[in-house]
């Protein structure tokens, strides 16, 4: 009997269909609920495709040529430590031992702005960070520090314009000129609004402030990353891999919508604006996302704006992988999640990259952790052969069509902000806090029916003890804090402090660019939590619309 | 409940009652927030009783007016209390009115009612309130002809709120085009008003427009006429509520009686002979 | 109000203290609505003071409780003690967040009466509640 040959796709069909399916219950939709087909071909990969290339135009394989053949991702893990003495001390260790760029973790309230001896910080001093409350602090965070010759990261957003330029001040005491800094302050005030909730005042002053200090860097201190737009926060609030993707460009768009309607011309300022995303567990989605995020930029950037300047066209991004993907139970699980989420940063074309230690759910990393988490980089570039090849995913059935799918998700979100008025006006319908919480909820309920599966917490548990350890605080450590604070207040000008909030008050009430003013109260030793409330009778204090 | 109707009859001291009703997503509790915060500059005391809908397959219920007013969180003379409908097919649950007693036992000067406008909710808050605001909003889909009928009836002040958004001078037009053709009953004409609630904006005329309509309820006697004949009207549901109580306590504990309804199908006769016993 | 009127267990949930971290806070909210209960999410940045006084306002029976930032020690017992100050002690506390085992233990000593840590299944906090709460009809 002849045996008529099938058509093999047609063929992998009927074999596919006769073939036994899992009975698991567990969804084969991405953790975002994309909708993923068992097979992907050159069906879904049409001829008329233009072939993508990396360095050039949209960058959905990359913005440089080389990728890390050319250079490697930067190994840049994000450390805090409660007191500017201890920080120092672990600084000038890190530097010591040949790491470049600098970090700083601030505790709560220095994140909302507030002093130490302020009545609502009790208790919350030096917890998840460094108290800094005037440049007295500061000077000791980077004693000894040579700011010419390192790079540092902040992560602040409502005061960011305040730690610049404590900085800025240290710097100048160095004789280091501002024009040579380099670093990145996060300064993602829109983030805040939606997802982490650290903001102070309401959405257009904020705006206002974040201008003013990316205005101001592009003149004074040219080396300087002035934000880093950030949709790590959206997603550990529980969004979509697609809803981080659409909002944070949404953000990113809205800045630079300011900026040029500050009069600031696309290419001066946009080459220096930086991207920060998560990285989460659903391996090949993460990957799409990136490259995804780099192809919607570039389009944008071009076709809405006019970019000329290739740097302004090629989105640069950090990774951190996703806290919430770790567990509390059987934590050494972490090291192999951390691993994967890693290698799908380091597919997706990261520029740096922060891995979490596998104990981070429950303390501070350990020595030994810490360790770790940063050898698991070292893995991948050294050892495992990822990095020899630039996006070694192109050209995949399976990732452009899942990278095409992420971007018409984008697209769908963007006209969704657009047509409720822009990024603000969306913010203020409480429409990205409601995403997220519904993203949130639909994810809890379906690890509750065990569709999706957290190993150790809702399936392959065992019976064990959890133990968990926190960053314990010496009480005396806020006690000294407070005493520090109340002594720096006793001992400046009072005149010189006071003329210059004064000053302070008239600039934010008027439209001039505030860093230089708040330059000025800075080198007077006005306390963080002054100038905040200096700007605050100004600008009033944002309440949001909460949704559940 | 009876101990405490006896209690606090002497003290009793009725305080202004304002009902605002709406579909969601009209910003009644902005509006209410800005309305207790006019109150708050004027002086007076207030207390708000928000209700939301209970789910009815649960039970549980979300009651999202509190968070809404955060500024006058610990300010003693602000006094909030989230309801849930509880079932009660109105929307408002029977213990409202009482609570109104209460209230103004306890020296409030004005109580601020807040429902969402589902099944039959705005006729109870018409029923309860002296003065009863319909909140509409500019976005309304198919416009102002899908209002149910009902609530021409029962406004007294009709605010169109977010009366910043397009739309808004269209939603007034119609309204005001509906009105003049509904029937001419009372005297009183209902005024349309604009309000930003989220700016503040308009809640000083709102305000008025309350005041003003009070003024009318006294000098035209309508406000006795109200307050006798709510009180019938709760003293009929609070018989009713009783009687359910009653029979459905009976049925439960009397079995022979319950399995004769079951055969014989008399719930009119089971009734009837439930409430003739002795409680 | 007639005696067997159904009479749903009221619960106040709030974030205490600077911490913005509400994904968890709202989860739990949507839970607790989804078992029958009568939630009130009172918000972010509140003081012991904030949340003792809506529980009262509101006649919660339960208040629910969540930091991240590691402030529990202070601001856990602050609202228990709040709740003496205001002669509430019948209203029960309970928390979640980043807890360690020996504040756990600390804070039940102190008045805290349940404390659910990361990982902790939505079913686990109805399955007390329920529990602590048998007669209230829903």
């Amino acid at each position: 009997m002849k045996v008529r040959a099938r058509d093999p796709k047609q063929a992998w069909t009927e074999d596919f269909e006769s073939s036994p399916v899992r009975d698991d219950g567990i969804e084969t939709s991405t953790i975002s609920g994309v909708p993923l087909k068992p097979l992907y071909t050159s069906n879904d990969f049409p001829a008329t495709r233009t072939e993508e290339l990396p360095g050039q135009f949209p960058y959905t394989r990359g913005i440089h040529p080389s990728g890390y053949r050319g250079r490697l991702w930067t190994m840049r893990q994000f450390s805090g430590f409660a007191t500017a003495e201890e920080t120092n001390r672990r600084y000038k260790y890190l530097l010591a031992n040949g790491q470049t760029g600098l970090s700083v973790a601030f505790d709560m309230p220095t994140l909302m702005g507030q002093d130490s001896d302020a009545p609502t910080s009790r208790g919350e001093i030096g917890h998840c960070g460094v108290a800094i409350d005037s440049l007295a602090d500061m000077e000791t965070l980077f004693d000894g520090i040579p700011l010419g010759e390192i790079t540092t990261s902040m992560t602040i957003n409502s005061p960011a314009a305040i730690l610049l330029c404590m900085y800025i001040a240290v710097a100048e005491e160095q004789g280091v000129p501002a024009s040579v800094l380099g670093g990145t302050l996060q300064n993602d005030i829109l983030k805040e609004f939606i997802a982490q909730k650290e903001f102070i005042f309401p959405p257009a002053p904020s705006m206002r402030l974040v201008v003013d200090s990316i205005e101001y860097c592009a003149k004074e201190v040219p080396k300087w990353n002035t934000i880093s737009i950030s949709g790590y926060h959206i997603r550990e609030a529980g969004s979509t891999a697609a809803q981080e993707l659409a909002f944070t460009l949404a953000d990113g768009m809205a800045y630079v919508d300011a900026c040029v309607e500050r009069g600031m011309r696309i290419d001066d300022f946009a080459p220096r604006l930086s991207f920060f995303f998560d990285a989460h567990i659903d391996f090949f989605e993460e990957i799409a996302k990136f490259r995804a995020a780099r192809r919607i930029w570039a389009r944008w950037m071009r076709e809405r704006y006019g970019a000329q300047d290739e740097r302004s066209l090629k989105l640069r991004f950090h990774t951190q992988t996703a806290g919430v993907s770790l567990t509390a139970q059987q934590p050494e699980l972490n090291i192999a999640r951390t691993a994967i989420e890693a290698l799908a940063a380091v597919l997706g074309g990261t520029q740096s990259l922060h891995t979490n230690a596998m104990d981070e759910v429950l303390a501070l990393p350990t020595d030994k952790s810490a360790r770790i988490a940063l050898r698991t980089q070292q893995l991948l570039a050294y050892e495992s052969g990822v990095a020899n090849t630039v996006d070694p995913l192109g050209g995949s059935y399976f990732i452009e069509a899942l990278t095409d799918e992420m971007e018409r998700q984008a697209e769908t979100y963007f006209k969704q902000i657009e047509d409720l008025g822009g990024v603000i006006p969306a913010i203020e319908a409480s429409f990205f806090q409601k995403e997220i919480a519904d993203s949130a909820f639909r994810y809890q309920s379906e690890l509750e029916q065990k569709r999706r599966i957290m190993i150790g917490v809702n399936d392959f548990t065992v019976d064990e003890e959890v133990p968990i350890d926190i960053l314990r605080i010496d009480p005396k450590l806020e006690s000294e804090q407070v005493a520090r604070v109340r002594e720096v207040r006793r001992r400046r000008d009072q005149a010189r402090c006071s003329n210059a909030l004064t000053s302070l008050r008239k600039a934010a009430a008027g439209k001039d660019n505030l860093m230089p003013y708040i330059l000025e109260a800075v080198r007077a030793y006005a306390t963080e939590g002054e100038i905040m409330n200096t700007l605050i009778e100004v600008f009033g204090i944002y309440t949001e619309r909460a949704v559940v | 409940m009876r101990a405490l109707e006896e209690s606090i009859r002497d003290r009793a001291r009725a305080p202004g009652v304002v009902g605002f009703t709406g579909a969601p997503g009209t910003g009644k509790s902005t509006l209410v927030d800005g309305v207790v915060a006019l109150l708050r500059k004027k002086d007076s005391s207030v207390a708000v009783l928000a209700t939301d809908p209970n789910s009815p397959f649960t039970g549980g219920a979300i009651l999202g007016d509190r968070i809404r007013m955060q500024r006058h969180a610990l300010d003693p003379r602000v006094f909030i209390r989230s309801m849930g409908a509880r079932g009660h097919l109105g929307g408002l649950s029977l213990a409202t009115r009482e609570a109104i007693r209460l209230l103004g036992a306890f020296g409030f000067d004005q109580v601020i009612l807040e429902t969402v406008g589902v099944g039959q909710s705005e006729l109870e808050v018409a029923a309860v309130a002296d003065t009863t605001i319909v909140v509409l909003t500019p976005n309304l889909g198919d416009g102002v002809q899908m209002i149910k009928a009902g609530i021409l009836e029962i406004a007294d002040i009709f605010v169109v709120n977010k009366a910043d958004l397009d739309g808004h001078v269209r939603v007034v037009t119609e309204l005001r085009s509906m009105l003049s053709l509904a029937p001419k009953g009372s005297p009183w004409k209902p005024p349309i008003l604009a309000t930003v609630a989220a700016k503040q904006e308009g809640i000083e005329e709102l305000w008025e427009a309350v005041l003003s309509h009070r003024r009318h309820l006294e000098s035209s006697g309508r406000a006795r006429q109200l307050a006798e004949q709510r009180l019938r009207d709760e003293t009929a549901e609070v018989a009713a509520e009783i009687a359910r109580d009653r029979v459905r306590q009976a049925l439960a504990e009397d079995q022979e009686l319950a399995g004769r309804l079951l055969e014989e199908g008399t719930p009119y006769r089971t009734a009837e002979e439930i409430l003739d016993r002795k409680p | 109000m007639s005696p067997t009127a159904v009479r749903p267990v009221r619960i106040i949930v709030a974030k205490v203290g600077l911490d913005g971290h509400d994904r968890g806070v709202k989860v739990v909210a949507r839970a607790l609505r989804d078992a029958g209960y009568e939630v009130i999410y009172t918000g972010l940045r509140q003081t012991p003071e904030m949340v003792v006084d809506a529980a009262l306002q509101e006649d919660a029976q339960v208040i629910g409780l969540s930091i991240h930032s590691g402030a529990h020690m202070t601001l856990f017992p602050a609202v228990v003690r709040e709740l003496k100050h205001r002669k509430a002690t019948d209203i029960v506390v309970f928390g979640g967040g980043i807890i360690p085992d020996d504040d756990i233990a600390a804070l039940k000593k102190q008045g805290v009466e349940q404390l659910f840590t990361p990982g902790t299944p939505l079913q686990e906090i109805v399955d007390w509640l329920r529990q602590r709460f048998p007669d209230e009809k829903r």
